[in-house]
């Protein structure tokens, strides 16, 4: 009774609407029946995001209780405290909808979680960003002090080469005679249009075939992802 | 039914995807095992793993951004499967993973993930759901979340495989500070660009979604491998054969 109840029926019915799914992309007449599937996912989606809440305070929560990179941890419950009494107080504005001049600016110049978003997450956000191609260049830095064999040593020369040529390929170098640049632009546009492009396509054909396996394990009941 | 031409090759194709899957599983089932290809980073994580539990250290496993329910659906299984094979030796020793996720469905996968390995070893008791940690909901802060988990987790080794963009960077940096041997699988082309430079191994494209064959040598993951080697080899013929048909009929692309 409790295979039944904890493998049989939650692979039954992830096997049927896999299938459902699969069908409707190939009947068009029921892709009606598709978008019933998504949103009732999103329902569920929504519930699992409860569970997500819960496990941040758990995990925080205790943190700070053992006193285990607790500073952190209070500083996200704090952040995760304030935001909700944001989004309460646009909550009750929205409410009080009557109350004249003050929602009229509200509404024109966003509500305040907009503005939680807009002026410290969206900065902060970015300002990581901007720290990206210093990481990628450091790191490219040190693959060519550490790589050993003479493949993975090759394959950096490799790397730095094909960087350098489409990274100066992309500069206005007018001083540079026209041979020079128009050479580097040529090999920028060849590497980019035919030996990344034939790369990626390759990648992208292989990532495909394994999508379309892991659907099928899942389909013919070989991958039971949901039950015991 | 199918009318249009691309509707038919594609209900086509995972019929016969579907077949060899299904043969391939059964000769793998029937005791037939093939010679997996070489995925270095894969086939030693079992390794890593014992040396992290003999040391008493957690084994960070970051899942990444994506989901279950979208887009992202099998690449997050993928990663999923990763735990699996690494779940069950944990299990065995109760030293679980220390899994991040940066997506609530993802979290409740992850957590029945670790459930199942510590029943399977009848350890329930020993299992702790803080060992799966819900970071953030998008990528950015996803990737600082771990690496200051990375900065304080004492661990030889890191492992990446799921759903990652261009933040990857950051979470393959701090490893590399800290000294970490990194495996990881990605299937997005940005994130596979940006952790060559960093990580010690690196599965790229369909070697992510091998990873089951691997870890966890099922004779369904190892016969869908061999599947999809047989029909990537006949869709690499295909794309060269009909690349010379169209030099030959005089259709050479300008």
């Amino acid at each position: 009774m409790k295979r039944l109840v904890t493998a049989i029926i939650p692979s039954v019915i992830t096997i049927f609407f896999l299938g459902l799914t699969l069908l409707t992309y190939l009947v068009p007449t029921l892709a009606v029946v598709r978008s019933v599937l998504v949103e009732l996912a999103v329902i569920v989606a929504a519930f699992a995001m409860l569970v997500g809440v819960v496990n941040v305070l758990y995990v925080h929560g205790t943190n700070i209780i053992r006193r285990r990179g607790w500073f952190y941890s209070l500083v996200l419950l704090l952040s995760f405290v304030g935001v909700l009494l944001v989004a309460l107080f646009d909550l009750v504005l929205s409410l009080n909808r009557v109350s004249g001049t003050a929602l009229a600016q509200q509404a024109t110049s966003g509500t305040a979680m907009t503005l939680v978003y807009q002026y410290i997450l969206i900065p902060i956000q970015a300002s990581l960003t901007a720290l990206l191609p210093f990481f990628l260049a450091f790191a490219a830095y040190r693959t060519l002090r550490t790589r050993r064999t003479v493949g993975s040593t090759l394959g950096a020369l490799v790397f730095l080469i094909t960087a350098m040529v489409v990274l100066l390929g992309q500069l206005p170098l007018s001083d540079l005679p026209l041979l020079v640049s128009s050479g580097l632009g040529t090999a920028r546009e060849a590497i980019i249009g035919v030996w990344a492009m034939a790369g990626m396509r390759g990648i992208l054909l292989g990532v495909a075939l394994g999508i379309i396996a892991t659907a099928l394990r899942v389909l013919i009941g070989a991958d039971r992802p949901s039950s015991d | 039914m199918p009318t249009d031409l691309a509707q038919i090759i594609g209900l086509v194709l995972i019929l016969v995807f579907g077949i060899s899957i299904a043969v391939f599983s059964g000769s793998a089932l029937a005791g037939r095992r093939p010679t997996l290809r070489s995925l270095p980073g894969f086939r030693s994580l079992p390794g890593q793993l014992s040396q992290v539990i003999e040391e008493g250290q957690s084994l960070p496993l970051s899942l990444g951004s994506g989901g279950v329910g979208g887009g992202d659906t099998a690449t997050t299984l993928a990663g999923l499967a990763v735990l699996e094979g690494l779940a069950e030796e944990s299990a065995a020793t109760d030293v679980p993973p220390t899994v991040t996720v940066a997506d609530p469905t993802t979290l409740v996968m992850a957590q029945d993930v670790l459930r199942r390995a510590y029943a399977q070893q009848g350890n329930t008791a020993g299992l702790d759901f803080r060992s799966v940690r819900y970071v953030a909901a998008s990528p950015l802060p996803y990737a600082a979340g771990v690496m200051d988990l990375l900065s304080n987790e004492e661990t030889g080794t890191s492992v990446m495989a799921g759903v990652f963009g261009s933040e990857a960077a950051f979470i393959a940096e701090e490893g590399s500070r800290q000294g970490l041997i990194q495996v990881a699988g990605v299937a997005d082309l940005t994130s596979q660009a940006v952790l060559y430079p960093s990580v010690n191994h690196l599965a790229i494209g369909e070697e992510m979604y091998a990873a089951g064959a691997y870890l966890s040598a099922k004779p369904a993951s190892v016969g869908s491998l061999v599947a999809q080697d047989l029909i990537r080899l006949i869709l690499v013929i295909s794309v060269l054969g009909f690349g010379l048909l169209t030099l030959l009929l005089g259709g050479a692309p300008r």
